[in-house]
């Protein structure tokens, strides 16, 4: 006698893992609870992007709130932000950066550096890839930042699940105070200078504390509401830590992964999907990777999204459409933290 | 003087007046539907262009050869209806109106432009083969908005005029980047951003076109033009 002894398949590797194909692994997630009729939004790193246009196509309750006129093709729309996530808030790599946007929108934070100037156009920088080529004026961007906020704050107070996929630990912020932004400046916009802004690391306490603040105050909007997290499988682009790239990653992924499933240990209405398993865990053999070993290629978005839907056999797939040219880096060309791999 | 003017259905209340242009004018109207100018194909031919489009199902093919003498006039490019009555406004509007219009979700310049840059592409690529093959090209703009045009597509005034008046800049910015003259529209038809009802089409139907009388205002001031850059 063990105790191991009843305990079922997928909690052994050699049976779960070894001895399968990775197309046949299953039992990975549990599902949350139904996702029919549940008013759906998503946000978080680039990642994130799949899953909202998995439940589109799926017809599913996706919130879009901030939804682009039907005037711009669908890459157009992309470009300018639209129909990546319920809102046009862009990436949202770390949970600091989602804290804040949550304050913003309820109007208890006000950045004080929030547009940022480039050769006489200007960016919103808390979303600054928003607009490849900038914005005419700063009235522009407060126009439609105070209507994205808007968006915001209906997003948070009707969505019945919250899915965010965690990105990144490592970021830059504001010396004057402590605005997180997803992209250093200078990098889409911006300028670079020391004494305004300052590199952070956050370690597992902050991102866990973080998240349970905005846990809380989004339960003060939406009582009821679920949250499902993800980890991102993408890899850092650049790393300002001092360590090896690679290494920068592990820790940072590490201490996110940890984060989420404490988060999910810890609290009933908080769930973790392991799509960062899928796509980094060993049954691929990276294969579910491009060959610049950072972004994920189509299979493996489509393998992650059949590992999503399988707790509800009853939500049928998409309607297949004519086979797709081959696509290296599906949904990755909005991620603005890949701009850190092209400087020089 | 040889003149050519081509191009969409704003002609066709010019052509009523082409005997203002004067006796020294020899002028020579060529019209066809709009969607026919929006990318013809077109061939080099006995030192001109031909142009061809077959693109309005019971509707004759365009089919015209284009001579580099004279001058010639074009309409088709400042037309801005497509844009100003997209059902979009009934839910967007520009940013810079948003204020007035709180419940409507600003689009920013830039989102309006991807989409005026998209479909004026081919007719600015086709002005810039006429230019760049000696051609003394001008183009006519088409009549500002009609007042009952609003209220027809469900759109807000404001909106509208401010939608015309952002595809208007783009596009006469796009058309002086590559050296084409604009003939704009007379000032005398136009109140609050709308042609009034006197220089409207009588067709109640018709939420764009101008009339006989918008049409002899804009021949003269091709005659001018004529008469003030030879």
């Amino acid at each position: 006698m063990h105790p191991y002894k009843h305990f079922p398949e997928r909690a052994f590797w050699n049976r779960a893992v070894s001895n399968r194909h990775v197309s046949t692994l299953s039992e990975l997630f549990d599902g949350m609870g139904p996702l029919a009729r549940a008013q759906i939004a998503t946000a978080g790193s680039c990642f994130a992007q799949h899953i909202g246009r998995a439940l589109r196509k799926r017809n599913l309750g996706y919130l879009d709130l901030e939804p682009a006129p039907s005037f711009l093709t669908p890459d157009e729309a992309n470009r300018l932000g639209y129909e990546l996530y319920t809102c046009r808030y862009g990436n949202i790599y770390t949970v600091r950066q989602l804290l804040q946007l949550f304050q913003e929108a309820h109007g208890t934070r006000q950045p004080l550096d929030g547009i940022w100037t480039t050769k006489g156009r200007h960016f919103d920088a808390l979303r600054p890839g928003l607009q490849p080529d900038g914005f005419e004026t700063e009235d522009e961007v407060r126009v439609l930042r105070d209507a994205h906020l808007a968006a915001v704050r209906e997003m948070f107070a009707r969505a019945d699940i919250f899915v965010f996929t965690l990105g990144l630990t490592e970021a830059w912020e504001s010396l004057e105070d402590g605005t997180v932004y997803p992209s250093a400046p200078g990098v889409i916009a911006g300028d670079y200078d020391p004494k305004r802004y300052g590199f952070v690391n956050f370690r597992y306490p902050e991102v866990y504390r973080d998240f349970e603040t905005f846990l809380h105050l989004l339960r003060q909007c939406k009582p009821g509401v679920r949250v499902l997290l993800t980890v991102s499988p993408v890899p850092l682009a650049a790393t300002a830590s001092g360590d090896h790239v690679l290494v920068a990653t592990t820790q940072s992924k590490a201490t996110l992964r940890a984060v989420a499933g404490d988060l999910a240990a810890e609290h009933d209405d908080v769930f973790y999907f392991p799509s960062y398993e899928v796509i980094t865990g060993q049954p691929t053999r990276h294969g579910f990777y491009a060959p610049d070993l950072r972004n994920v290629v189509q299979a493996g978005v489509d393998t992650v999204m059949q590992h999503f839907f399988a707790p509800e056999p009853e939500i049928a797939p998409p309607a297949p459409s004519a086979p797709a040219p081959p696509d290296v880096a599906a949904g990755y060309e909005y991620c603005e933290e890949a701009l850190l791999g092209k400087l020089s | 003087m040889k003149v050519t003017i081509f191009g969409d259905s704003h002609l066709h209340t010019l052509r009523n007046s082409a005997a203002e242009l004067g006796d020294e004018h020899e002028a020579r109207f060529l019209v066809n539907h709009a969607l026919n100018w929006i990318a013809p194909q077109l061939v080099a031919e006995k030192g001109g262009i031909r142009a061809r489009a077959d693109n309005v199902k019971n509707f004759t093919p365009l089919n015209v050869l284009l001579l580099p003498e004279g001058r010639l006039y074009f309409s088709g490019i400042l037309h801005t209806a497509p844009y100003t009555r997209a059902r979009d406004w009934r839910s967007f509007c520009p940013w810079s109106i948003q204020k007035d219009h709180p419940d409507l979700q600003p689009i920013s310049d830039a989102a309006l432009q991807t989409w005026i840059e998209r479909e004026t592409a081919a007719r600015l690529s086709f002005l810039f083969e006429l230019r760049s093959k000696g051609f003394d090209i001008c183009v006519i703009e088409a009549p500002r908005p009609l007042e009952r045009a609003p209220g027809m597509h469900d759109i807000r005034p404001a909106v509208m005029a401010r939608v015309d008046a952002i595809c208007r800049s783009f596009i006469l910015a796009r058309l002086a980047e590559i050296g084409v003259r604009v003939i704009e529209v007379p000032p005398e038809t136009v109140s609050g951003g709308f042609t009034t009802a006197e220089f409207s089409s009588g067709n109640p139907k018709d939420p764009h076109h101008g009339n006989l009388e918008y049409g002899r205002l804009m021949v003269q001031r091709i005659r001018d033009d004529l008469a003030n850059v030879a």
